[in-house]
């Protein structure tokens, strides 16, 4: 047998750690998270977000505290109209007497849902469509691309208008589907192209020579380097999503069983309480914008995280 | 009358995982119009030496020691303004594959002459066409190709180009890192032979730096073979592979299959070259050399010269 | 072609294989690039084959029509005596178990995003061997054989923490481990450095002997394929240029391109002389393939018959074939 490549032990421990899978990748979401931490942007959104996912969790509170909190029936029996913040409501109330952070941490939790569900739904279609496109080719590719095209070109908003005047109110999951339907050709196209790059790569044709079916190979080979892109675009995803509820609400068609931040501002401007009562009107409004900005510096930051040449090399002095 | 000098030439990057000893101690010297050629494997620190030399180290490069003397004058004590005033005038480089470093979207002729104008901002629009055309001749590119785009050259002609770039400003020294790499065998040969004809023709002195001994074999005067960041052996080109002194160019020469001659098994150097961040104590070739002493695996080993000129890293040569 | 008795084990037969390039969806116009031209030749159970070209002479288009990655334009490409593309379900699979393929970027050869044990496994698991307790053994051993000792130290490495050298080991554990009759080698150390790509040809060798290999050695170098090979074949812009016996075709060229590439091999120890001059010289990047010799313009010895006419492969010696019309009238 010819040499073997003996490593001498100083070249085993140089080449780097190496366990089992498990805990490799534990080491790596250890590596990432250095590499994450180290953008100032990232850091922030993730602050803002994890003030958010308070937020949502903390909408539970205020109703068992006391009924008159909850943020669609809670009456408080000596307020019947829009005042300002006060011990008993820290915000104020709104035209009914209601009160407002209740509403505001209410919203939270829908924002959250209906952003994060949406977003996750086209990114799964979006990421299914652009590898079968990309993978098989020929007509099954001109075929998806085609009817991409279609809907990334369809007026979204006003799609969803003329739904909603059919079908009468949308339900807050019925959002979530139509926002999923319409949004996954944008992230198809970029999944396809990556899948394309991916499917000439030797490793991809090793396994085909080896016999592998396209069902593994897709599995195996190119879903695990797609992965990352799809987590990116959901970030991106997310904020579109959330936006477009808000558009909704505020035009009056969203879920009237639900309050949201968009809703609250359907209101303030129904009840023309627009320029007279700014802690009204203030707090969802900043919400919105800071939640779409926390999952922006969020993406910009995993951006770098997952692609490797955007980082900055981190030097021992 | 040396016009480059290395002297003891010791480099370290800094990384996250800590130091790696890059270039340690190196040193060697090239006279006016002659060849001299840098062989060894990745990681060697070949580039490194050139990239010294040019002022383009990374960030994260740190000289720990040495000089690098251009006729007299030591680089590594300018400042970024006087280097950058001295690159490409006195010294430039062809970068390993600069072939695929050209402008897809700008014509050759185009960037050919940008670089002649870069570097002499004075010169009138006929003097630079002028120049352009000396350049062609001196590298063997028609004229009339100079207003297609790279996509349209092949890759000979492509490194033609990046070589007459590097020569517009009429340098002492050219550096040619991997000049031929991903080159078919006939036109490498054809470079080769060109840049052999501009050394003589122009007085110019080549420092050729490659991972195959064949391509220092063909164009080089002298030569030096480098492992794990130190140069091993250093010589005429004749001297060293008639007679290779240490036991790594020996492994080199023996892993190379032959066209001439037997059919003889190859002797490959057994395991691999040892990491840079943590290097051996003594001798760095010693953990694969068959010939080893007793004091190899803790001492460095002593830089002497045999023949006239023949000099080699090693305890255990004799002359 | 082959000799009595000698049934051959891979038969390529008057293979073509054309690109076509269309300008648009309307326009049928457009530049084909012809990346193999008639190509013939076969090659015998146990021997070690080696196709010998430069960059776009057709010889990793030729690996990559034998194992169906890609379909020939016209001709036929036999294993065993059965045409390759004829094969249909079960017979595919034990197609696929006979024939692997190394290739030559040991940098994008494995995948990533797997262990070194995931990557080597794959073709037991495609091939549904054993149960998983026999793979891991089968693994372990095969690792050991092509020098990755011990085993334990690398099924769990990630390629990034292998060198080039550990890597091309792996990529060869992953083509050897389902036990194969022929492997197609494309290329397998040209980007390895010169004492790593010593030890990987010897390995190949030790591979061969040992399990009786038949080898199709892709290179562009012709010293590697002499130190390899028992047959070569020389390949120049799609068409063949000389065949024969390794060292036959090394110490006595036939064909002014073969001439010409051997002068060019770089040797270590002599210094060489350059390259005789074309006799009929001629733009070659701008002057479209015209019907006749390739080699046509760089040729020390062509003629105007040359620029019409394409010499076929004729048998000059016992075994030893050349396409050139230097050797008939």
């Amino acid at each position: 047998m010819s040499s073997p490549a003996t490593d001498s032990r100083e070249q085993r421990e140089s080449h780097g750690e190496y366990h089992r899978p498990a805990i490799h990748w534990l080491r790596h979401l250890g590596e990432n998270w250095a590499i994450y931490r180290s953008n100032p942007m990232g850091l922030i959104g993730l602050g803002l977000l994890v003030m958010f996912a308070f937020m949502a969790l903390a909408s539970f509170v205020p109703p068992l505290l006391d009924p008159m909190y909850h943020p669609m029936s809670g009456v408080d029996p000596e307020i019947d109209r829009s005042l300002g913040p006060s011990a008993r409501h820290w915000l104020g109330t709104d035209f009914m007497g209601r009160d407002i952070l209740s509403q505001l941490l209410t919203g939270a939790r829908v924002a959250f849902i209906i952003g994060v569900s949406a977003a996750f739904m086209a990114v799964a279609i979006g990421t299914l469509v652009g590898m079968v496109a990309g993978y098989f080719g020929k007509l099954v590719d001109t075929l998806l691309m085609r009817l991409a095209d279609i809907v990334m070109v369809l007026p979204g908003l006003l799609v969803i208008l003329i739904l909603s005047s059919v079908f009468g109110q949308l339900s807050v999951w019925n959002l979530v589907i139509i926002v999923g339907l319409l949004k996954w050709a944008g992230v198809s196209r970029v999944i396809r192209s990556q899948t394309l790059s991916l499917k000439v790569r030797p490793y991809v044709e090793a396994a085909r020579v080896a016999g592998a079916s396209h069902r593994r190979i897709l599995m195996r080979h190119i879903l695990p380097n797609v992965l990352p892109l799809s987590f990116l675009y959901m970030t991106f995803g997310v904020t579109s999503a959330i936006l477009i509820e808000a558009a909704l609400s505020f035009l009056g068609f969203g879920d009237p069983s639900t309050v949201s931040w968009g809703m609250m501002l359907q209101w303030i401007w129904k009840t023309g309480h627009m320029f007279r009562a700014p802690y009204w009107l203030l707090p969802p409004g900043i919400c919105i914008s800071l939640i779409t900005l926390s999952f922006y510096l969020v993406g910009r930051a995993m951006d770098e995280v997952l692609n490797p040449r955007l980082r900055k090399e981190v030097l021992e002095q | 009358m040396s016009l480059l000098r290395l002297e003891d030439l010791t480099v370290h990057y800094l990384t996250a995982r800590g130091s790696v000893h890059a270039l340690e101690k190196v040193s060697m010297e090239l006279g006016p119009a002659e060849a001299l050629g840098l062989v060894g494997e990745s990681g060697c620190g070949k580039t490194t030496v050139a990239m010294a030399i040019m002022g383009l180290l990374a960030p994260n490069a740190r000289v720990l020691e040495g000089r690098i003397l251009l006729e007299g004058q030591d680089l590594l004590a300018l400042d970024t303004e006087a280097m950058r005033a001295l690159r490409w005038k006195k010294v430039a480089m062809v970068f390993q594959a600069a072939m695929n470093a050209l402008n897809p979207v700008h014509r050759v002729g185009e960037q050919i002459l940008e670089a002649i104008l870069t570097h002499d901002g004075q010169m009138t629009p006929q003097a630079a066409a002028r120049r352009l055309e000396e350049l062609c001749a001196m590298v063997g590119l028609e004229p009339a190709r100079m207003r297609d785009y790279p996509h349209q050259f092949s890759g000979g002609m492509r490194q033609r180009a990046v070589i007459a770039m590097a020569l517009s400003c009429n340098p002492s020294l050219l550096i040619a890192d991997e000049p031929t790499t991903a080159l078919d065998v006939m036109v490498a040969d054809q470079i080769l032979g060109q840049l052999r004809r501009l050394q003589v023709e122009m007085s110019l002195s080549i420092l050729y730096i490659s991972h195959d001994i064949s391509v220092i074999a063909r164009s080089c005067d002298r030569m030096g073979v480098m492992y794990a960041g130190q140069l091993v052996e250093f010589g005429f080109t004749d001297q060293v592979l008639e007679n290779p002194l240490h036991p790594y160019t020996q492994g080199l020469m023996r892993s190379y299959p032959q066209i001439q001659g037997p059919r003889r098994k190859l002797e490959p150097i057994p395991g691999e070259p040892p990491n840079l961040l943590d290097p051996p104590k003594g001798c760095r070739f010693c953990p694969r050399c068959r010939d080893n002493g007793r004091s190899c695996p803790s001492e460095r080993p002593p830089w002497r010269e045999f023949d006239d000129g023949h000099f080699a890293l090693c305890h255990r040569v004799h002359a | 072609m082959s000799p009595q008795g000698t049934r051959s084990l891979v038969m390529f037969s008057d293979v073509s294989k054309v690109y076509r390039r269309r300008q648009s969806l309307l326009r049928r116009a457009g530049v084909d690039v012809k990346a193999l031209d008639r190509v013939s030749f076969e090659i015998r159970p146990g021997e070690i084959f080696s196709l010998v070209g430069e960059s776009g002479s057709g010889k990793t288009t030729c690996g990559r029509l034998l194992v169906r990655l890609e379909e020939p334009t016209s001709g036929e490409i036999l294993f065993d005596g059965v045409q390759v593309s004829s094969f249909r379900g079960k017979q595919v699979k034990e197609f696929r178990r006979q024939v692997q393929m190394i290739f030559q970027d040991p940098y994008q050869s494995l995948n990533p995003q797997l262990t070194v044990f995931q990557t080597v496994v794959e073709p037991l698991l495609v091939q549904r061997y054993g149960s998983h307790r026999d793979r891991e053994a089968r693994v372990q051993e095969m690792l050991e054989e092509v020098g990755l000792r011990p085993a334990q130290d690398f099924i769990f490495r990630y390629p990034h923490q292998l060198s080039g050298g550990q890597r091309q080991r792996v990529a060869v554990a992953r083509a050897m481990i389902v036990e194969p009759k022929f492997v197609v080698a494309d290329e397998p150390v040209s980007m390895l450095d010169a004492s790593i790509q010593a030890q990987l040809l010897n390995m190949l060798l030790d591979l061969k002997e040992r399990h009786d290999l038949t080898l199709l050695f892709i290179t562009h170098d012709l010293a590697t394929a002499r130190y390899l090979s028992d047959r070569i074949c020389v390949i120049f812009k799609g068409r063949i240029m000389e065949q024969g016996p390794a060292e036959s075709v090394i110490q006595n060229p036939k064909h002014p391109y073969t001439q010409a590439l051997l002068k060019a091999v770089p040797t270590v120890s002599r210094r060489r002389e350059g390259l005789p001059p074309p006799a009929c010289p001629v733009d070659t990047l701008s002057a479209p393939l015209t019907g006749g010799c390739p080699f046509y313009g760089r040729c020390p010895s062509c003629n105007e018959r040359c620029r019409e006419q394409e010499a076929p492969l004729r048998e000059v010696e016992q075994g030893h074939y050349s396409a050139c019309f230097l050797h008939y009238g």
